[in-house]
């Protein structure tokens, strides 16, 4: 992958310099090729993680059969964007209130970059996210796919992730008398 | 060496899913399916591992129960289920071995488990059919799993997502948005249920108007329906939000005996009412509903608007690691008792809770990161956190709670009363031990006089200091002293970012005469200066020029005119300020420095860069 180098600032070369010197080979399920700093992978991934702490990294790309091309390349563009970016303000003040769930909204630039998936690159990228054990990202996915389904009726989120209509009239209106409370206001 | 803890947080997390996955077992009937409930195993391989094992074999349990509900005779199975069916067990074979692999190197202990895994999987479906396995694997092996599964539009379905994937996302809904979700089609009929997370929010439920007359009778049948759908499952986050009446108690009870009959981890109760004041009556938290067992799986609780009545043989919560109370209603020796028994707390609230007296924890809390304490009227704090690295405080005066922990690093602290600047300045680093390097103050501190305060204790740390500031006009001296303040950068001999907002009510006087100076004083690590609510006054432009001549390494300077808060009343000052700016920088600021002015009175939003070449 290539790295940006064009702000050429000290902290950013440095950055660099380090990821061309310790990087680990990644191959798709097509046997592409992909290159992703040590460790930002380890960091970010606890499957890589465990796979570089026990050696079972392959210096000719590490075989990663469940994960197609485009989807590996989101990763590793992720891993890459992730090391590159400086924590918000908003990442460290999070602690702040009191949430039992506790889930740091997507930064900016996550949000760019799930934005910009398209519907099949999104369900690749969250089954690879889960498979690699990446917290992270399966979380900023996963937010963004709860957002598909937010603030929509039915048909609009039937259209959206194509799901067909298979009950009757009278079983739907059996549904929803069940749990009239969340159909209240439709 | 190195491996022994690696070996023990493993060993911790097998343990731990061992329990889940017998769980599973338990309220899924017979399928041999393992579900995760948690996402905070401890050692990075084992947790994805594990994660591969579940799916492993959720996959394989979920693609049997299709063939044998299509009762094994292979004519009534079209070809493409069937293909489905098999690359399902081969996906799900190849995903428990990898996960199972990483075990073996993780962990022996876990080892033992994947084994039983297989065997149970091998002893259950594959025995008596296994040859018709291999074929059907050999045969579909080489199709991709892509094509395969292509229904339609999109190759990959939502239900075709791992079941906790599906759950993450579910959770991340309104309860509302998720049970609606049922309508979608039979499939999706029961998917909301995945969630292990129930939050009944009376106003997301029936919208911003509800209001307790007429919605509570609902709210409590609603939720007990609800509770009674998921009975039996593991549900880790419970929430309930609703403004208390003591019509609500039975149904409270409720949820608090369904968290514990559930496994639940995170418990929160908020039911604070809108208008509280004078209002006494609050739930009381029935202790008795909660075994021993339940006690200890507690990790996070939150309790607003509550009281509670320690019973005599309480034992702790010791596993605690989140508590947040609010308007609790608590003697200041139970509350002691209480958190004593949380010695694994990690992040502590306590707000608006009126103990007219000490609070005194004897009991170390060696694992508190995050403390904060807002408008509490209680007299002194004393707490063992030796760990303690953030400190927020809310009161009417500085805090007089001494925090002796060497990690202190993050600090904000917000006053009411105003404070004369000088005692703030000595008495602060007293209150705080010397190594916060974030400290962040709200204080309407008094400015008497023009000079530098010479203090003997230093914040000898302190890398980043945030000063929001409220000038008074009954105290015209305040703006005119404003230099003063440089004194905090002279007790701060580390500092390399300032941040100063101005707040000001009135409109002070935006003209400078001749500009006052202080004895050159160099900041050498200053690389960072930002003020907010620049309106141009003496005080203002004097500091401006004293903090920028003494700062040789300043590499970024921000001005903006408006106030940060927003404070209408300081909007009507005449929009000098970005002019005054410029002319006391003028030659004052280094070529190296980034300059940036924000304007925003004159025009908007408009920005205005002065980029300065060297």
């Amino acid at each position: 992958m290539e790295v940006d180098k064009g702000k050429g600032e000290a902290e950013e070369t440095r950055k660099v310099a380090e990821a061309d010197r310790d990087t680990v080979t990644l191959k798709s399920s097509d046997g592409k090729l992909f290159e992703v700093s040590k460790e930002a992978a380890a960091r970010l991934s606890t499957v890589l993680a465990g796979m570089i702490a026990g050696g079972s990294i392959d210096d000719n790309g590490t075989d990663l059969k469940q994960i197609g091309s485009e989807a590996l390349e989101n990763v590793v563009d992720y891993c890459n964007k992730h090391a590159n970016s400086i924590p918000s303000a908003a990442l460290i003040s999070s602690s702040i209130s009191f949430n039992t769930a506790p889930f740091k909204e997507p930064e900016e630039w996550e949000r760019k970059f799930v934005d910009r998936l398209s519907h099949d690159a999104l369900f690749d990228l969250v089954e690879a996210a889960n498979f690699l054990g990446m917290e992270r990202l399966l979380d900023v996915t996963c937010h963004k796919i709860s957002e598909m389904m937010k603030g929509k009726s039915p048909d609009q989120i039937r259209e959206v992730f194509n799901i067909k209509n298979d009950y009757t009239k009278e079983e739907l209106e059996e549904i929803r008398q069940e749990l009239a409370w969340a159909f209240y206001d439709d | 060496m190195a491996m022994l803890p690696k070996l023990r947080a493993v060993s911790t997390a097998a343990h731990g899913t061992d329990t889940n996955m017998r769980r599973g077992r338990r309220y899924y009937g017979d399928a041999d399916c393992v579900i995760f409930y948690s996402y905070d195993l401890p050692g990075p391989g084992v947790t994805g591992g594990l994660l591969r094992l579940g799916y492993g074999a959720e996959r394989i349990g979920k693609a049997w129960r299709r063939f044998t509900d299509a009762s094994g005779d292979d004519e009534s199975m079209p070809i493409g289920d069937k293909v489905l069916v098999a690359v399902d067990v081969v996906v799900g074979v190849t995903n428990i071995v990898v996960g199972a692999c990483d075990f073996v190197i993780g962990a022996c202990d876990f080892a033992q488990y994947a084994r039983g895994a297989l065997g149970r999987f091998r002893g259950k479906y594959l025995s008596s059919i296994e040859d018709r396995i291999t074929t059907r694997v050999k045969r579909s092996y080489l199709c991709s799993r892509k094509r395969i599964c292509r229904r339609g539009k999109y190759d990959v379905q939502f239900e075709d997502l791992p079941e906790d994937v599906q759950c993450l996302i579910f959770s991340k809904l309104e309860l509302k948005e998720a049970v609606r979700s049922s309508v979608l089609s039979s499939k999706w009929a029961n998917s909301w249920m995945i969630s292990s997370k129930l939050r009944f929010d009376g106003s997301k439920m029936y919208g911003e108007n509800f209001s307790r007359r007429y919605h509570i009778q609902r709210f409590i049948d609603d939720v007990d329906r609800v509770l009674k759908l998921q009975h039996g499952k593991v549900i880790e986050t419970l929430e309930v939000k609703v403004e208390f009446g003591r019509i609500l108690a039975v149904l409270l009870d409720n949820c608090v005996s369904f968290a514990a009959a559930s496994s639940t981890k995170n418990l929160a109760l908020d039911l604070v009412p809108k208008n509280y004041f004078g209002n006494t009556e609050r739930y009381i938290f029935p202790f008795e509903l909660l075994d021993r067992e339940t006690m200890s799986r507690l990790q996070q609780i939150q309790l607003s608007f509550v009281s509670f009545k320690l019973p005599s043989e309480f034992s702790g919560f010791p596993e605690l690691k989140r508590l947040d109370l609010c308007l609790l209603q608590v003697t200041s020796k139970d509350l002691q008792n209480m958190l004593s028994g949380c010695s694994k707390l990690e992040w502590l609230s306590i707000s608006r809770c009126d103990l007219e007296d000490e609070l005194i924890v004897d009991c170390p809390l060696s694992h508190l990161l995050y403390l904060r304490i807002a408008r509490c009227k209680m007299t002194k704090i004393e707490l063992h956190a030796a760990k303690l690295r953030t400190f927020i405080y809310n009161g009417t005066q500085l805090p007089v709670h001494t925090i002796q922990s060497q990690e202190l690093k993050d600090v904000e602290i917000s006053v009411s009363n105003s404070i004369a600047f000088g005692s703030a300045l000595t008495a602060l680093p007293k209150t705080l031990a010397s190594r916060v390097q974030n400290l962040t103050l709200q204080v309407p501190l008094r400015l008497k006089s023009a000079k530098l305060l010479e203090n003997s204790s230093k914040f000898s740390q302190l890398k980043h200091l945030k000063l929001v500031l409220f000038l008074l006009d009954q105290h015209p001296e305040d703006f005119d002293n404003i230099l003063s303040l440089a004194s905090f950068l002279r007790a701060a001999p580390l500092i390399e970012e300032l941040e100063i907002h101005f707040n000001v009510s009135g409109r002070g006087n935006a003209e400078t005469g001749r500009l006052r100076n202080l004895p050159k004083c160099p900041y050498k690590h200053l690389r960072n200066i930002c003020i907010s609510g620049f309106k141009g006054f003496q005080g203002q432009a004097e500091l401006l020029a004293h903090a920028v001549e003494n700062a040789p390494a300043l590499e970024i300077l921000t001005i903006d005119t408006a106030s940060k808060n927003g404070n209408p009343l300081s909007q009507n000052v005449e929009p000098l300020g970005a002019d005054i700016a410029r002319s006391c920088l003028e030659w004052r600021i280094s070529p190296k420095t980034k300059l940036r002015i924000d304007d925003s009175i004159s025009e908007g939003l408009h920005q205005e860069w002065v980029l300065v070449e060297s």
